[in-house]
């Protein structure tokens, strides 16, 4: 039997680098925590007035969830795209590594989220200025990191599948 | 090339000049009111600066279109040049909301929580520009 790796071929399948594997664990990972920040912080809002809502663990939950998900997310599925190139016979070296194209998606998503971001920033300011609850201004905060991140990577994403 | 190179070295001299002034004013207040630096009314001073900072920048831009008409105003270099600068402001703002997020864990005050996120802000838009500017006088391939 042949264990000979080889290079990929114009027949077989595009291979997803290892830029795009971590775009999608990045929707993934905000995806899931952003709702369960949300499952958790909803009904508290609803049963009590909103001052007394304790929201600042479940929020550092959910941050440092997505932080650690997303590293160990990438890595696994970095991993797991160089062994299932191997077991189809293809030689992984080489083939993960982004290049330019990767580049210029990562650009064009990242404006995308910045320019959601910081018109977020403004409202956060404002919110600061007219004295609301802290409640308001730290969500307001979250809130626009994961509609930045959702941007971003349906930004990356459709980059990706439908070209620039 | 014109274009957004007058746009964003005018836009980042009054910027400086603009952030200077609000601190400024924040210090003079601070003395003059005879209160510690973080009771001073800061509210309606940012306001205000937030709006003359749009303001400015918009007539800004207004001056740089009339002075760069009849001529190409965006090519393809242009467009990589913003690209790029984009690209490093974003780090900034994206720092200056998570350490935000992290004040308001430990209980720090508005005040310093809305002027971290607002320097953030201002350091994203100074590092850009800066690397607009720079783009645009030593090339791209330094």
């Amino acid at each position: 039997m042949n264990h000979e790796l080889r290079q990929p071929e114009d027949d077989d399948p595009v291979v997803m680098t290892v830029d795009e594997r971590s775009v999608w664990v990045y929707l993934v990972v905000v995806v899931v925590t952003s709702v369960a920040y949300f499952a958790v912080i909803i009904p508290r809002v609803l049963s009590q007035p909103v001052e007394d809502v304790s929201w600042i663990a479940p929020l550092l939950w959910a941050i440092g969830f997505s932080i650690v998900g997303t590293i160990v997310g990438s890595i696994v599925g970095s991993i797991g795209g160089a062994i299932g190139l191997a077991i189809r016979g293809i030689e992984p070296k080489g083939q993960l590594e982004g290049d330019l194209r990767d580049k210029e998606i990562k650009r064009l998503g990242d404006r995308r989220a910045a320019v959601v971001a910081s018109s977020a920033m403004f409202g956060v300011l404002v919110l600061a200025m007219f004295g609301a609850d802290l409640f308001w201004i730290g969500n307001l905060v979250y809130l626009a990191g994961v509609i930045g991140g959702l941007i971003e990577t349906t930004t990356k994403l459709r980059a990706y599948r439908g070209g620039l | 090339m014109d274009f957004a190179l007058r746009h964003q070295g005018w836009g980042l001299a009054a910027g400086l000049v603009w952030f200077v002034a609000y601190w400024t004013l924040l210090i003079v207040r601070a003395a003059t009111d005879d209160v510690p630096f973080t009771q001073v009314a800061w509210q309606h001073p940012m306001l205000w600066f937030l709006l003359a900072g749009v303001i400015v920048y918009a007539a800004i831009y207004a001056a740089s279109w009339w002075s760069t008409r009849g001529g190409i105003r965006t090519d393809v270099r242009d467009a990589e040049i913003r690209s790029r600068s984009d690209a490093v402001g974003t780090g900034f703002t994206a720092m200056g909301a998570v350490v935000a997020l992290a004040m308001l864990a430990f209980g720090v005050g508005t005040f310093w929580v809305a002027h971290t996120i607002f320097f953030a802000s201002f350091l994203g838009t100074l590092a850009s520009t800066a690397q607009t500017v720079a783009a645009y006088k030593d090339g791209l391939d330094r």
